[in-house]
């Protein structure tokens, strides 16, 4: 199936997920277009994981479809997409150098130059194995893996929950800094205070539904609020 | 893509799975040394040597049960290498390294072949470190008075020099010996399959206790697998005629073997490739990693 927006990087359609009988994601259709930062905001279980990993290729969508540069998930999209999950999936008994060495085998995209150096910048031991490093260094050290791709499609599943907010700001440095023109990057955080300064677009997602999908630059000068305080009001408890 | 993904394996599987092997030769020496110092203390007893006999005894209980439980250990091993081999692939697959295996640039179909050569390569490789700690426990932990047991070294040169001559009478020991390693392998594809397949399923069945359930839908598998061979090879025999095969010369036993061989090998072939395909299938269709 190709894609007949040439300029959008992922297109979802009708796209539902159930878990038993829990409705995750409601028949949800997204167009995202390329060389944009993306902010996919919601509540804890709105759907935000579920949706990142269906296009990820991790979970098995109960109807739609999704398409990644006109390609429908799978082999090809992998190579496209560049996916930070919430949890340290490294295996405990691989060193950093041993991490290196698997990207750089299975990503023709991962520059290794770029890894290096950022992981030099955040202190992380290059001889050390994944159970010796602390949660945070693990995070950082998986972020550094994804970011130092090219990749087209970048998911990032709250990739600044687990560090110090030192740390936060050169993470969100390094995205913007690292990140290529044509490239998509789509963030879901909690923490919209600080990543709402790097967003371009953002999507609300509540009860697996899209309720709102928009620029930032708009919500500011339309309604004079910043996206955390129209979090706020959208998402009163 | 297969090669690095093997390589990724063999690595991760090397870090558990070689030193075991050395293990087991270690094992294997300090059993053989154990055995060796044992039955000459059980022979010198036996000479009437006098004043420690106690001493003796305690030395030879010890020495004894030290090599029974390390002989016992050695042959475990087998099921200790399986264990290994299916815990890596159950981790690869359905625990959080599952977000690193599936995110890969690489065809389900490769990810499969990956870890069954893998997992096939280490259980031959243990294979072979059982029969050589075996061999060298026979050769040198069984004499009582020689360094080397002549006995043995006779017995495996007699095997060679004129039992297997004797069966090339009957037999084409070049076939025979191919078609018990083709079948030898096959089998093993298809046992790591099947058990590759349960904890696939198990995964699909279970969110919480994916072992228990996979080890539970391997016995029910197996239950299955069991009774499908056995009205294969049923099916199989009554199809070959066995009375055409009267099996009144030693040369119609060994055709009637070579053929059920050759059926068996047919058999592990179509379960594996049914594992290998219905996993594909459920890991490309129904993937959902929580």
């Amino acid at each position: 199936m190709q894609s007949n927006n040439t300029q959008a990087i992922l297109e979802v359609r009708a796209l539902t997920k159930r878990y038993g009988p829990t409705l995750a994601l409601s028949n949800v259709d997204l167009t995202l277009p390329k060389g944009k930062i993306i902010g996919l905001l919601g509540p804890n279980g709105s759907g935000k994981t579920t949706l990142l990993k269906i296009v990820a290729g991790l979970l098995t969508s109960t109807s739609g479809f999704v398409l990644v540069d006109g390609q429908p998930i799978g082999e090809g999209t992998k190579s496209l997409i560049s996916y930070l999950p919430e949890r340290t999936y490294l295996p405990d008994w691989m060193t950093v150098e041993d991490c290196l060495d698997y990207f750089v085998d299975f990503y023709a995209d991962f520059d290794l130059q770029r890894a290096r150096e950022m992981l030099s910048r955040l202190n992380v031991p290059a001889n050390k194995r994944m159970k010796q490093l602390s949660k945070g260094t693990r995070e950082k050290m998986q972020l550094v893996l994804v970011m130092s791709r090219r990749a087209k499609l970048y998911l990032l599943d709250e990739p600044i929950g687990g560090v110090d907010p030192a740390t936060r700001d050169y993470i969100l440095d390094t995205i913007i800094g690292n990140y290529d023109n044509e490239a998509t990057i789509l963030i879901s955080t909690h923490l919209i205070a600080d990543v709402e300064k790097v967003l371009d677009e953002f999507l609300f997602l509540k009860e697996g539904v899209i309720t709102m999908h928009d620029t930032t630059d708009n919500v500011r000068e339309t309604q004079g609020k910043s996206l955390d305080e129209l979090f706020r009001e959208v998402f009163r408890c | 893509m297969l090669g690095k993904l093997m390589k990724h394996d063999f690595r991760a599987l090397s870090r558990t799975l070689f030193p075991l092997q050395i293990g087991i030769l270690g094992g294997g020496l300090v059993a053989t040394i154990l055995s060796a110092l044992s039955i000459r203390l059980s022979e010198a007893s036996w000479a009437g040597a006098n004043g420690s006999n106690l001493l003796k005894g305690l030395i030879l209980a010890v020495s004894v049960t030290s090599a029974v439980l390390i002989g016992i250990a050695i042959m475990a091993s087998l099921f200790v290498t399986l264990v290994l081999i299916c815990y890596h692939f159950y981790r690869s697959f359905l625990g959080d390294e599952g977000y690193l295996t599936f995110t890969l640039p690489v065809s389900t179909s490769n990810l499969l072949w990956s870890k069954l050569l893998t997992g096939m390569f280490w259980v031959l490789i243990n294979s072979v470190v059982v029969c050589i700690a075996l061999l060298i426990y026979a050769v040198f932990g069984t004499t009582t008075s020689t360094l080397i047991n002549i006995d043995v070294l006779q017995a495996l040169r007699q095997f060679f020099t004129q039992i297997l001559p004797e069966m090339s009478k009957y037999i084409s020991i070049p076939v025979m010996a191919a078609e018990v390693i083709v079948v030898g392998i096959v089998g093993l594809a298809a046992q790591l399959l099947q058990v590759y397949f349960a904890i696939i399923v198990g995964g699909q069945v279970a969110k919480k206790h994916r072992v228990l359930a996979a080890i539970g839908m391997y016995l029910l598998i197996n239950m299955g697998v069991g009774i499908v061979s056995a009205i294969f090879m049923s099916f199989v025999t009554l199809g070959e005629s066995v009375s055409q095969f009267a099996l009144n010369s030693a040369q119609e036993a060994g055709t009637f073997m070579s053929t059920i061989f050759g059926w068996y090998g047919v058999l592990f072939v179509g379960l594996s490739a049914l594992f290998f395909l219905v996993s594909r299938a459920i890991l490309k269709k129904n993937l959902n990693l929580q």
